[in-house]
């Protein structure tokens, strides 16, 4: 007998306990609601989340990334980057580079493709830079005139060691792995696969080239 | 067509109820297929959208529906009207409106409210406050981001 009371008051307490719980949920809940209510937006689906951000220049979306993990994770999924290229082929930029030693001037120019028709004496008419940077790129070499931009990355062949290639909008650029053979005398492509959505470098040896072509 | 079945009346959360023509309701591509599917009588609750939203929701459509109509406005006009409209507008409207418009399903309605909010958010504060976003990175992990991003931090 003793231990069916044992037992009653063992799954009393165990009553006790989940009514308690669920109160405490309840409570929860209504918090939630209540904030829910004065805020509503607490569940911001993140498919507008991305829908703004692909709105906003590069620079801010960079700075963005800083907001939480989710949106830092949306700036680098493939959908948010197609929209964002979308919205950005909308508004033609002209992207001027030189470069002095190691250090390469970088500025854009937002080009009005209206004006460049109206104009009659060729001249072309340029608001002020959108973006303006210059930054260091890898030791001292020689760079050969980069490749045009390929769906928004630019390659530096360089006479000798790796080319460098490019992010203009991200400020960054990217490290090679390294080639079975050494970098000396090859001729790079820069090349993007729609299908993969990746990019792709190819380097072809100068030499085995000219080998090619005196055969024929 | 009779007269009764050219209105309909859209109900918000709040119980409001708003009598418009059909050609203004049926922008919403959401209200389009309920009609179509005739799963609807003219009454249409709309369970996420409060009175107040809504009533602008539909004066954005008023003055789409009649543009669409006749013409008789310029679209040059209408870019106009749609800068005021967004204009005066909070943000916590603005997202509101975002919201409203992705669940109605008003492509040009989203599109101008994305790019309003685009325009004027400028700090992650801003993003915080009004998403309600928990800023979850540890501090560790955020100056490390910060760190990766510093361009984008000096002006």
């Amino acid at each position: 007998i003793k231990e069916q009371e044992k037992k009653k008051r063992k799954t009393e307490e165990k009553k006790k306990e989940e009514s308690r719980r669920e109160e405490e949920e309840e409570r929860l809940l209504s918090y939630r609601g209540r904030r829910k209510k004065s805020k509503s937006t607490l569940s911001f689906p993140l498919d507008l989340t991305s829908e703004i951000l692909s709105r906003i220049p590069a620079r801010s979306v960079f700075r963005f990334c800083c907001v939480s993990k989710l949106w830092s994770s949306v700036t680098t999924d493939s959908y948010f980057i197609k929209s964002f290229k979308t919205r950005s082929l909308l508004q033609p930029s002209l992207l001027l580079c030189f470069i002095k030693v190691s250090t390469l001037f970088v500025s854009s120019i937002s080009q009005h493709t209206d004006t460049l028709y109206k104009n009659s004496n060729n001249s072309y008419s340029f608001s002020q830079p959108i973006d303006r940077y210059r930054m260091e790129l890898p030791e001292e070499y020689g760079y050969f005139p980069p490749t045009e931009s390929v769906n928004g990355l630019i390659c530096f062949p360089r006479s000798s060691g790796k080319p460098i290639v490019w992010n203009p909008s991200k400020r960054q650029y990217f490290n090679l792995p390294n080639l079975r053979l050494n970098w000396e005398s090859i001729e790079v492509f820069l090349g993007y696969d729609p299908v993969q959505g990746k990019h792709k470098l190819l380097c072809i040896l100068l030499r085995e080239v000219m080998g090619l072509l005196g055969l024929v | 067509m009779s007269k009764s079945e050219k209105k309909i009346v859209l109900k918000s959360l709040d119980n409001e109820a708003f009598e418009v023509e059909k050609a203004v309701a049926l922008q919403s591509q959401t209200i389009w297929v309920m009609c179509e599917d005739k799963c609807v009588g003219n009454e249409i609750p709309l369970e996420n959208v409060t009175g107040q939203i809504l009533a602008k929701v539909i004066d954005y459509c008023k003055k789409h529906a009649v543009v669409d109509g006749d013409g008789d406005e310029s679209s040059e006009e209408l870019k106009n009207w749609d800068t005021e409209f967004t204009k005066n507008m909070d943000q916590s409207t603005l997202f509101n409106m975002i919201l409203a418009a992705n669940y109605l399903n008003i492509k040009s309605l989203l599109n101008l409210t994305c790019q309003a909010v685009a325009d004027k958010t400028k700090t992650i504060d801003e993003f915080h406050t009004f998403l309600n976003i928990e800023n979850n990175f540890t501090p560790e992990e955020e100056a490390q981001i910060c760190q990766e991003n510093l361009w984008a931090f000096d002006d």
